[in-house]
């Protein structure tokens, strides 16, 4: 009965837009009947839903530091290389790998990230990617040694870096983000007259930026609404400046501008309206942006179907990571609220009995020289980044971890690992989960997918497909 | 905000956008003198010369700080370090000549395959982070390289012993020799950024983008380029001629008729248009805007990165990205800002005396009080000193029509409403 019934909309969608490339692969809902809508807002709730979380950590996480070798041989080599950043060997607190290193080695978390170790030991729900970075191509560090490798444009420029990871596409335009095109591809899952799918709780960035389907801003407090037009006189107010916002404006600009308050009004009372009812137990920590980001991030899962949403795409991020000195106190403080923050937010999932079905992922410009300038580093390349719910394989690091030494295998100088897994890679692999499995529309979300041996990395438990 | 020489503070604010220091998320927070003397330096030099600014910019102690430069190093085999590449690599790319080669106009050169050419690669970073090695906080007494305290007030101190005097590979294959000194290193180092042909098409295409219009044509950031080079008396980087070049520019005096001339005003200039306009005042005599960066998206001096607020080549998605056009301010311009900043704008507007908070700013609403009884002449006085006379006949229909329904007797009331809708009005916040 149910699955007839999901035949009839996949059927009714592909003959109403005619696009079945498209809808072969994912089911555009948009063009149903009142009847069906209901049907579909009820099944939100259910196994349905998906939610992706990218955790952008701006200025380029030093994640030398973060995943570090504790096996005595490897611990050595690397106290000897970083110099004043080295960390205590018996403060970092060690990783029970799944499968174990193929060189042998044993890894530890940060001392300041208790809670992921756990999530990492305990719960297996904590995977690491190791040396993910923005590629053109599959690259030696030989290639690039001898000027052979095609390269990402302006490696080690923050600016650049974080609109390559960004647009999975590093040497293609930089109008839209990947998160942006596969929410063109999965929009259609949510009734159409809801809130935008991807939700940005930092301001601009270019991740979320389709070619149909544009970001909604929304501050850590929630929506926000004109204030100030009570009584009479405030009536005739409200009046002017709805009249002067819906004037038509002949300059682009007025008019992107009127554009973009107007749908913050709309925006604000949909989202207004239906957080209302939320209730979130999960206690997140104090004195914290990313952590009021992220509690923001899951109310609004938490009213998902009062929102009519069955797929949502968010962006928050945190700031300060470009450790060029002193670099061991920033970075305690900056993954300590990693940690625990992550950690919240994962237990709210739980509370929301919704935690396989939202992904965080974690994303930076790049990590840092494993050579120190003094008290910090410099701008590097390949980087390991963090993945987090219950469809993810954890417990384990995928990809290679590189080898540490300066002027070893992977190393393009002061201790820049080239990537051994693209962001391509990390990202199809996301994507994949997020509900596209054809390669046609991973090579819309990646386009430079195929250049790359692996799209699918392996740290997600694909879900089977709705049928 | 009551200085006399706004031009000059307004040039400062434009420059503090393009040499970015921010006191956001870093321990000058508590150091409010850091921020004021890196304002000295921009208001000095803001009418001066571009080299003495880049000079002076480079060795303030605020910037020291935030980007790496204040204890930098040379190369120290034994602790295996390497200096800090973070001024190096910003005041490049961010500072004066950017990633690309450009042509006077501010096109991009292009190599024969049509790829743009690059201004610098790592290896240059890393000369100029040997150039900048050796500076530390201003002391007085015998200095001391190390656990000095920060001193904010004056420009950063030489020290030899921590200099390093190897031979650099800096911009455009030029190397400068080893065993300089390092007053020496500096001068070539920056000699060499400032002589690159990029600064003036850069600086001109930043500065017109802050002051004028976002999407400027070749030929008017060439104009401005070209004065950058040479003002006329064969001096280069003279930013008192540049700034007259670009406000005097035909295409800053004349109304092009485009429709997507002009870039929409930064929220927090906004603000200072309004207090500017109607000379808003407090009883303490101070100019206190709380919660800047809530309400506007920014506060000065206090940009979340060295990238600044926005960047000058972010394009609004949809129709402007379309149009092939940038629209850096819309980078702020969310669906939270929008809001934030038109409730703020309105109580600044209805804001009265408080006298439990002697730092209320006020506005002198009292020419417009006296218009109130006309709401046409009320909304016509406003119409030059907000919105340069553009106001649409839709717009001023509708401001006519809400201040007409507003009972006469509330004058006040009248004149605030006029502003008010005026100033949250789209027409108002695209400036043209």
């Amino acid at each position: 009965m149910e699955i007839s019934r999901r035949r009839f909309i996949r059927q009714a969608a592909c003959a109403a837009l005619g696009t079945s490339s498209i809808a072969s692969t994912v089911w555009n809902l948009r063009a149903i009947n009142a009847a069906t809508a209901q049907a579909i807002s009820a099944m939100a709730s259910g196994p349905e839903f998906r939610s992706l979380v990218c955790l952008f950590l701006y200025g380029g996480n030093d994640a030398n530091n973060m995943i570090v070798p504790i096996d005595n041989t490897t611990y050595g080599v690397y106290a000897n290389a970083r110099g004043p950043l080295a960390l205590a060997q018996s403060s970092l607190l060690p990783l029970n790998l799944v499968t174990p290193d193929p060189q042998g080695r044993s890894f530890g978390l940060h001392p300041n990230m208790p809670e992921l170790q756990s999530l990492f030991n305990t719960d297996r729900k904590l995977a690491v990617m190791a040396n993910v970075g923005t590629l053109v191509e599959p690259t030696t560090a030989a290639q690039f040694l001898n000027g052979t490798a095609k390269l990402p444009t302006q490696l080690f420029s923050h600016a650049d870096q974080q609109v390559e990871w960004q647009t999975g596409w590093a040497d293609g335009p930089r109008t839209s983000g990947w998160g942006g095109r596969l929410a063109d591809l999965l929009t259609s899952f949510n009734n159409a007259d809801t809130i935008s799918m991807s939700i940005s709780l930092n301001g601009s960035n270019t991740f979320q930026v389709g070619n149909q389907v544009s970001e909604y801003q929304v501050s850590t407090q929630g929506p926000i609404g004109l204030s100030g037009f009570g009584g009479t006189d405030g009536a005739i107010r409200y009046q002017a400046v709805q009249d002067l916002l819906n004037l038509p404006h002949q300059h682009l600009f007025e008019s992107e501008f009127a554009k973009i308050t107007n749908r913050a009004i709309t925006n604000n009372g949909l989202l207004t309206s239906a957080l209302s009812g939320v209730t979130l137990n999960t206690p997140f920590p104090a004195n914290s942006d990313l952590s009021d980001q992220l509690k923001m991030i899951a109310k609004i899962i938490a009213v998902r179907d009062a929102l009519g949403m069955r797929r949502q795409i968010f962006f928050c991020s945190v700031t300060g990571y470009d450790t060029h000195s002193n670099e061991l106190t920033t970075q305690n403080n900056l993954l300590t609220e990693l940690s625990q923050c992550m950690n919240a937010f994962y237990q709210a999932t739980k509370e929301l009995g919704i935690s396989d079905r939202v992904t965080l992922f974690t994303a930076s410009d790049f990590s840092r020289t494993f050579q120190s300038n003094g008290g910090g580093s410099d701008h590097a390349w390949g980087s390991h980044a963090l993945i987090l719910g219950d469809s993810v394989k954890g417990g384990d690091i995928y990809g290679a971890y590189p080898t540490i030494a300066i002027g070893g295998p992977e190393d393009v100088g002061e201790g820049r690992w080239v990537p051994t897994t693209s962001v391509d890679e990390y990202s199809a692999t996301l994507a994949k989960w997020y509900g596209v499995s054809s390669p046609t529309d991973l090579a819309t979300v990646l386009p430079n997918i195929d250049r790359f041996s692996n799209p699918d990395v392996g740290f997600m438990n694909q879900l089977p497909p709705p049928t | 905000m009551s200085a006399p020489d706004q031009l000059r503070q307004r040039v400062a604010f434009a420059l503090s956008e393009i040499m970015v220091i921010s006191a956001n998320g870093n321990s000058m927070f508590q150091h409010p003198e850091a921020m004021a003397t890196y304002w000295d330096v921009l208001t000095q030099d803001a009418f001066g010369n571009f080299r003495q600014l880049l000079e002076d910019v480079t060795l303030n102690p605020g910037m020291g700080d935030f980007l790496d430069m204040v204890h930098n190093d040379k190369p120290n085999p034994k602790r295996n370090t390497e200096p800090n590449e973070n001024y190096a690599r910003e005041i490049m790319q961010l500072f004066t000549i950017g990633l690309y080669q450009l042509n006077q106009d501010g096109s991009q050169q292009l190599d024969s395959g049509g790829q743009p050419i690059s201004t610098y690669d790592q290896d240059v970073v890393e000369g100029y982070s040997h150039v900048f090695t050796g500076w530390y906080w201003y002391q007085t007494g015998t200095p001391t390289w190390n656990s000095a305290p920060a001193d904010y007030r004056h420009p950063m101190l030489a020290f030899p012993d921590h200099h390093d005097t190897g031979a650099k590979t800096l911009l455009n294959g030029v190397t400068l020799p080893a065993g300089q000194s390092q007053a020496q290193d500096l001068q070539g180092g920056l000699d060499l950024i400032f002589n690159h042909p990029n600064v003036g098409p850069f600086i001109a295409q930043r500065l017109i983008q802050r002051l004028v219009t976002s999407n400027p044509s070749p030929g008017y950031i060439s104009r401005v380029a070209g004065v950058f080079a040479n003002n006329g008396g064969g001096v280069r980087g003279d930013l008192k001629a540049v700034v007259q070049a670009i406000l005097l520019d035909p295409e800053a005096r004349n109304l092009t008729g485009s429709d997507s001339y002009g870039h929409e005003r930064e929220p927090l200039i906004r603000l200072a248009n309004l207090y500017r306009a109607f000379n808003a005042s407090a009883s303490s005599g101070k100019f206190v805007v709380n919660n800047s960066t809530f309400n506007f998206g920014q506060a000065a001096l206090y940009a979340p990165s060295v990238f600044n607020f926005f960047s000058p080549f972010y394009s609004q998605p949809g129709a402007i990205q379309s149009g092939g056009l940038v629209a850096p301010e819309f980078q702020i311009t969310t669906d939270t800002t929008v809001i934030t900043s038109a409730n703020k704008m309105r109580s600044a507007v209805y804001q009265q005396p408080n006298a439990n908070n002697p730092d209320a700013l006020v506005l002198n609403l009292s020419a417009q009080t006296q218009l109130a009884s006309n709401p046409a002449a009320l909304v016509d006085s406003l119409n030059p000193l907000l919105m340069s006379g553009q106001m649409s006949s839709n717009m001023r229909s509708i401001v006519i029509n809400a201040v007409t329904q507003i009972p006469a007797a509330n004058t006040l009331e009248r004149a605030q409403t006029a502003v008010h809708l005026i100033v949250t009005s789209p027409e108002f916040v695209i400036e043209k």
